[in-house]
């Protein structure tokens, strides 16, 4: 194969992309969505309450979901097509740019499943200088005796409500203060447990730790703290969990949810668009109809109603969301996809090919799929901006990936909450959020279509 | 943000019949596989009504629905019952379905109907005014306000409304939920007016945004087309004002989106008030179909499926006509 540019020069392609990179909106557009999906694929590495990495083990990869290895496999397949792409066409910003992250993906890959062995529950945290200082004075007044039930009551609130400990310090003190609130003290038992706590401790002193150190989905202490009130940089919601978790995890339902319905629904489109404008006729007329048919289903209504119709659980699956998504939205797709094949065909080069012999799928493939592609790409960007809102209002209403965070539960829970007072930030991001990325879609698609027909 | 094509009906009336011939079957095919077990299952032990009662009216649909006779008896007798408009019992509230989604009816026009109003009263001259500013201060600002408040889920709006338009903000002008206060059944017809339009003002707000953004954008981008054709060349060289140029003569050129838009609205009365409705707890079709679904309570939810597929349908149907009485040479395209 000889060596080719990413883009060639001259292609409709490159002058496409030329005149997108000339408009900084847009290219300040598909920066942030780069790193939406950057947030999406990394979300454990950047926000869980387990080490990334210690002393011979990653215990990251023990709590790993479906979602994450759908992640891992998507970011191991793109390091493929990107070493393939960078061996085959010559060297180009884009493709260097393309294998950075993807040697990054591969590395923290390695990293996690090299060493991937469970570890004992009490060893994935890690305790500040600040707290083990604190944990000692109270061990100090634990065994000087000196320590009613009463006077234990005021020290868990002064550890856990005033101060805002982290959580395993919390527990630690819970732990400890059982010991004099069921009034059975005894020195061995107590000794052994502060021993082996201690020596779990140690043990994290190298361990490398995500930037926010709190899981998506446990509770806490901590109820309804607003932003740098205590350990949480972005407060805290009504059960105690951290806000900050819940949006990057968050990110992630939300783009898996609108990338496999926006590929579901690029290829049905693109599928039932091609033959339908291709070959006209009897195959045209029915296809049609069908879009037709399934166009004139109300989306909303229908994703509302139709979980009564299946097993509970698949109200909270992700993929009767997607499937759903997908098997309803496709026709506007298609409709776009029929209209431009069917201008492409009476286009002079087109019928030169089929004139030539040219077998079908040759003439499809070279000539015409080529051409649909930018203002379908346009479509499928508005489509993806309109799934994100859709999940989220859908999530909002209960329908939707259940043990997993996303922007619209977050809303409904906020909605609960916002009526006991002081809790602006539980409503106030996730929603900031949702309208990011519906902006940063439709940005985009937009600046897309002003690059394609400059004139308009 | 482009509107969706529709689908040319007044060429073939005939396919709109075939569709909802198709939509009937669909609905009939609904209630066959309804499954009356897991419903059972699911009641036990949960809500206000009793195992006993659960029965009673899983029999009142199994009998109403002819679910015990030959599939061909059953498909003519539901079609001799939607053709009343008859969809039997409801299975949690035990009224005719008839009458429930009549009075969930009754409650989602106080919000539809001036939403939809308000899309267009608002919408459309937005969208000329910045047309006729075309690039202007006015313009950029609003254009960049319009594209953030699109972005906007409803849903957060609504609920930012509620928490700080109703509850904490002090006042008590904006009720928190429902469509009327308590107590409110003998009341003067003005202290009535006065109350339900204080209840109407968050929701309709939360609704209307999203179409006004639309229609204010589509309507710019169409009035800019037009301002830029020739007849509009002509009417400025004879001396036509230029407010009667941009309000009469170019704005009826431009109004083929939105009239299009109205068309795709109409079954935003069933599916798009879901949200809103539930926040602000309006008993409209939108919370009962969610209810109904939550509920699994199959008789309303079909008459509330079919309701929404047929408005849709309609809606096309509205939006191809308006097409082409706007502009004639759509139909011969």
């Amino acid at each position: 194969m000889s060596p080719r540019p990413l883009l060639r020069p001259g292609s409709l392609a490159s002058r496409i992309w030329l005149r997108y990179s000339d408009n900084l909106p847009a290219v300040l557009s598909l920066v942030l969505l780069l790193g939406l999906f950057l947030i999406a694929a990394f979300a454990p590495f950047l926000s869980q309450d387990r080490p990334i990495y210690m002393d011979g083990s990653s215990p990251l990869l023990a709590s790993f979901s479906n979602l994450d290895w759908f992640w891992l496999g998507l970011a191991t397949s793109s390091i493929v097509a990107a070493i393939t792409w960078h061996l085959r066409a010559g060297k180009s910003n884009c493709a260097v740019l393309v294998v950075g992250f993807a040697t990054l993906t591969m590395a923290l890959f390695l990293l996690i499943t090299a060493n991937s062995h469970p570890v004992h529950e009490r060893r994935r945290y890690r305790v500040e200088e600040e707290e083990r200082a604190q944990l000692a004075q109270l061990d100090q007044e634990i065994r000087n005796r000196n320590l009613g039930p009463k006077r234990a009551v005021e020290l868990e609130r002064s550890f856990v409500e005033d101060s805002g400990q982290s959580q395993i310090v919390a527990l630690e003190v819970f732990e400890r203060l059982a010991f004099i609130e069921q009034g059975k003290f005894e020195t061995g038992a107590y000794e052994e447990l502060v021993n082996h706590n201690e020596s779990e401790l140690t043990s994290l002193q190298n361990a490398i730790y995500p930037i926010n150190r709190f899981d998506p989905n446990l509770p806490g202490f901590l109820i309804l703290r607003g932003p740098y009130q205590g350990p949480h940089t972005w407060g805290s919601d009504g059960q105690g969990r951290d806000v900050l978790a819940r949006l990057i995890h968050g990110t992630r339902t939300a783009l898996t949810v609108a990338l496999c319905a926006t590929l579901l629904i690029a290829i049905l489109g693109l599928v039932f668009g091609l033959c339908s404008g291709y070959f006209g006729g009897i195959v045209d007329r029915s296809l049609t109809r069908l879009t037709e048919l399934v166009l004139c289903l109300p989306v909303l209504a229908i994703m509302v109603a139709a979980p009564a119709w299946f097993p509970r659980e698949w109200r909270r699956s992700p993929f009767f969301l997607v499937a759903f998504l997908g098997l309803t939205l496709w026709p506007q797709a298609a409709r776009l996809v029929r209209g431009e094949v069917r201008r492409c065909r009476q286009l002079d080069y087109v019928r030169s090919a089929i004139a030539l012999g040219l077998k079908n799928h040759q003439v499809l493939r070279r000539h015409i799929v080529p051409s649909i592609m930018p203002p379908f790409l346009v479509s499928l960007g508005l489509t993806a901006g309109n799934i994100v809102l859709l999940e989220a209002s859908l999530s909002f209403l209960g329908i939707g990936p259940a043990n997993q965070p996303s922007w619209g539960g977050m809303l409904a829970e906020a909605r609960g909450a916002a009526l006991l007072g002081e809790s602006w930030h539980l409503a106030v991001f996730p929603g900031l959020a949702v309208v990011l990325c519906m902006l940063v879609f439709n940005v985009l698609s937009q600046s897309l279509e002003r690059a394609i027909n400059p004139r308009r | 943000m482009k509107i969706p094509s529709t689908p040319k009906f007044s060429k073939r009336p005939l396919s709109a019949l075939g569709i909802l011939l198709t939509i009937l079957f669909i609905n009939f095919l609904l209630i066959q596989a309804t499954d009356t077990h897991r419903l059972r299952q699911e009641n036990l032990g949960s809500r206000q009504t009793s195992p006993e009662e659960i029965e009673e009216r899983i029999a009142v649909f199994r009998r109403e629905f002819d679910l015990d006779k030959p599939i061909v008896t059953r498909f003519f007798s539901w079609m001799k019952k939607v053709a009343i408009l008859d969809f039997g019992h409801g299975m949690i509230d035990p009224r005719p379905v008839r009458t429930i989604v009549g009075e969930a009816l009754s409650q989602s026009i106080w919000l539809q109907i001036p939403s939809i109003l308000l899309f267009f009263l608002i919408g459309i001259p937005l969208g000329v005014f910045m047309a006729a500013n075309a690039g202007g201060f006015f313009d950029r600002i609003l254009g960049s306000l319009l594209l953030g408040a699109y972005a906007m889920p409803t849903f957060w709006v609504a609920t930012l409304l509620l928490i700080y338009g109703a509850t904490s903000s002090g006042y008590d002008i904006f009720p928190l939920e429902g469509l009327s206060s308590p107590k409110m059944e003998g009341a003067c017809t003005w202290v009535w007016l006065k109350d339900r339009g204080a209840h109407m003002v968050l929701p309709v707000f939360a609704l209307s945004l999203p179409g006004v953004t639309v229609i204010a954008r589509q309507t710019r981008s169409a009035m800019l087309e037009t301002l830029s054709s020739d007849f509009i060349l002509a009417a400025r060289a004879s001396g036509i004002s230029e407010r009667r140029v941009i309000w009469v003569h170019a704005l009826r050129n431009s109004l083929l989106p939105a009239a299009t838009l109205l068309g795709l609205l109409l079954p935003q009365l069933v599916g798009g008030s879901v949200v809103v409705e539930s926040i602000f707890n309006v008993k409209g079709i939108g919370l009962l179909l969610w209810q109904s679904a939550n509920a699994r309570d199959f008789p309303v939810l079909q008459a509330l499926i079919l309701l929404s597929t047929i408005l849709t349908l309609v809606g096309f149907v509205v939006a191809d006509f308006m097409a082409t009485r706007l502009n004639p040479k759509v139909s011969r395209a």
